[in-house]
């Protein structure tokens, strides 16, 4: 197997608190290999998006300590703050939750991805125009050109992370990590963005870290999947063999818990 | 109290609740009106729990809250053990009012953070003199703690110092305690972690079978509802689309609730792999401009000319399975719900009405 995109051994996120610090992440290592889509589940509270934004560099270096963090090529553990900011976007894009809270209520849909190719890229104002128009045609916003000059607010919930899917694929990255991308959606909605992410992937060859707590989501999407609980990973494996054959008690509780709408059986009481 | 089956617990009757947008100019003259609940008819029964799913803006939650009595409709009636609400007289309101209570999504606004669990749950019995003398209110208090599973040593503590499954518990026992015969549940478990949400689930249904309780289960989550609903009521932009029993998600007679069941995500990769997917196009259009004729029809795959002008009536089956869908009977060649998977063309790019109403023009992710 050729080296992975990204390789994490022992990372450890400490909070500071007035009673006493709490260990959002202990000891969590693993690889993503270029293509494959890897789903780190787990409830709130586990440690999911905490083990992210750590590797992305978002916490800060304080009470972030790792054995050694790799991605695309570059000791994210040793990069500096303008290191991190050039990889952040160009070859790590992240996609969050809640779109409204991600993109910037003042500036112009059109503004905020060509912002993407200026500085990224350093295209010029035309041609990072013409991308962005690309960009949003190829998430599935329709009359693209109109609305570029467009505001967040004028955007629903579904064009709004369509625009941050744009935003985080713009420079083509080989990581694309999405932070419960579908959470705030409706289903039918989410199916059209579950979709629009499976088919960049296809397009770009991306690795995609999906963050979730829907174990339906991760079911349909992913090829691997870790599973948290209270900071560490309890269990990984292929999504199939986890699904199929839970090892861990957790995990198989949180398997138990999801009432299926396709079954005739009753949840026991 | 007893009551004869024949006589439903909750019945609406043609329900409307709109409500009036103004703005605009300095005049702040009214400019619109949003279709919340567009005629809506709908029963419960005693001891049964009607399932009303729907996505956001689809007018789920105005139902429930008219239901209650904290939105005013516009027009109908919502009659309430055979007596319509808008012909009772001030006392008859406030007693069959209390017959109907309600538990909200978030368990953290729905708590006044200054007041203790024993007078959340306290002031209700003690407003409707369900129990008299502060002694016998506090030990009604302590019964309901435990009767939602909590310590009753909690009830001097405040809302903070409670995780979001435990508020939960609180919030129904606020309910509870108004000794009801109806619980309006919107959205109760969608806030909650998976398995919390299985935990109110359970005691959600260990309530209902122990006090012979009825629910209006409101939720978006296919999962829960089915889990929960002896009948299950599918929204769409105000309308009800398609009404039954549990084959409902089974056997969907109405287009859009076969996207929706097609588009929600199952936890088996080896299903998931295989499903036919429905993606639908566009979103939810406005419910202050509701389309023409059947409101699902610019989103529906299988729009044919009569769904863009004429309503679609809702029609039962003999098996009291209702849809108001125009083209009911040909869903299972149109949008057939087979889990085989068959290689099919995207219809994305296309303009709905171009399309052949064919089973090709479905997408399908495998």
């Amino acid at each position: 197997m050729t080296d992975p995109l990204l390789s994490i051994r022992n990372l450890a996120v400490r909070f500071r608190g007035e009673r006493g610090d709490t260990m959002a992440v202990d000891g969590v290592s693993f690889d993503l290999h270029a293509g494959e889509t890897l789903a780190i589940v787990g409830e709130s509270g586990s440690g999911k998006s905490v083990t992210m934004l750590a590797v992305m560099g978002l916490l800060g270096k304080a009470g972030v300590s790792a054995d050694s963090i790799f991605g695309c090529g570059h000791d994210l553990l040793k990069a500096s703050d303008v290191e991190m900011r050039a990889i952040r976007g160009r070859q790590i894009g992240m996609i969050f939750q809640d779109p409204m809270t991600s993109l910037n209520p003042v500036l112009t849909i059109g503004r905020q991805l060509t912002e993407m190719f200026e500085i990224h890229l350093g295209l010029s104002g035309a041609a990072s125009r013409k991308g962005a128009i690309d960009l949003l045609k190829l998430v599935g916003v329709p009359s693209a050109e109109t609305r570029l000059k467009d505001y967040p607010h004028q955007f629903s919930g579904g064009m709004r992370q369509r625009v941050m899917i744009a935003m985080a694929v713009a420079c083509k990255p080989q990581i694309l990590i999405a932070d419960e991308p579908t959470t705030a959606l409706d289903v039918t909605i989410q199916a059209q963005i579950l979709d629009i992410l499976s088919g960049l992937q296809r397009e770009f060859g991306m690795a995609m870290i999906m963050i979730s707590h829907d174990l339906g989501v991760v079911a349909g999407i992913a090829d691997r999947m870790l599973v948290m609980h209270s900071g560490r990973i309890v269990e990984q494996g292929l999504v199939d063999d986890v699904f199929a054959a839970p090892k861990m008690p957790y995990t198989r509780s949180l398997l138990a818990a999801v009432p299926r709408f396709d079954l005739e059986t009753e949840m026991t009481r | 109290m007893i009551l004869t089956k024949k006589v439903p617990l909750l019945e609406l009757i043609d329900l409307k609740v709109h409500f009036p947008v103004s703005g605009g100019s300095f005049l702040n003259r009214t400019t619109g009106t949003v279709r919340a609940v567009d005629g809506i008819s709908l029963r419960i029964m005693p001891g049964q729990t009607l399932g009303l799913v729907g996505e956001s803006g689809c007018g789920k939650s105005t139902l429930g809250r008219a239901v209650v009595g904290l939105a005013k409709p516009t027009s109908g009636a919502v009659v309430i053990r055979g007596k319509n609400v808008d012909n009772m007289t001030a006392a008859e309101k406030a007693s069959e009012r209390r017959r109907v209570q309600m538990i909200f999504q978030d368990p953290y606004a729905s708590l006044n953070p200054r007041m203790t669990i024993g007078d959340i749950i306290g002031e209700p019995v003690m407003l409707h003199g369900l129990r008299s003398g502060k002694l016998a209110v506090q030990a009604r208090v302590k019964e309901l703690l435990e009767l939602v599973e909590l310590s009753p040593s909690y009830a001097d503590r405040y809302p903070h110092e409670f995780s979001g499954g435990q508020r939960q518990r609180v919030g129904i026992a606020r309910a509870l305690a108004c000794e009801p015969d109806l619980i309006v549940c919107d959205e109760p478990v969608s806030a909650l972690d998976v398995s919390i949400q299985a935990q109110v689930m359970r005691l959600l249904m260990r309530l209902q079978k122990d006090l012979g309780l009825s629910y209006l289960f409101i939720a978006h989550g296919l999962g829960v509802v089915k889990q929960i609903s002896d009948e299950i009521a599918v929204m769409y932009l105000g309308k009800l689309v398609e009404h039954g029993g549990r084959q409902v998600f089974q056997h969907p007679r109405h287009a859009y609730t076969r996207a929706l069941v097609s588009a929600a995500p199952i936890p088996d990769p080896k299903i998931e792999r295989q499903r036919r997917r429905i993606i639908l196009t566009g979103d939810l259009p406005s419910p202050m401009n509701p389309p023409s004729g059947c409101r699902f029809q610019t989103r529906c795959p299988i729009a044919i000319d009569r769904c863009r002008t004429e309503p679609p009536p809702m029609h039962y089956a003999a098996n009291n399975h209702g849809a108001a869908c125009w083209r009911t009977d040909e869903l299972d060649v149109l949008m057939p719900m087979a889990m085989k998977p068959v290689p099919m063309a995207t219809m994305t790019a296309m303009p709905l009405a171009s399309i052949p109403a064919t089973p090709q023009q479905l997408t399908d992710i495998g």
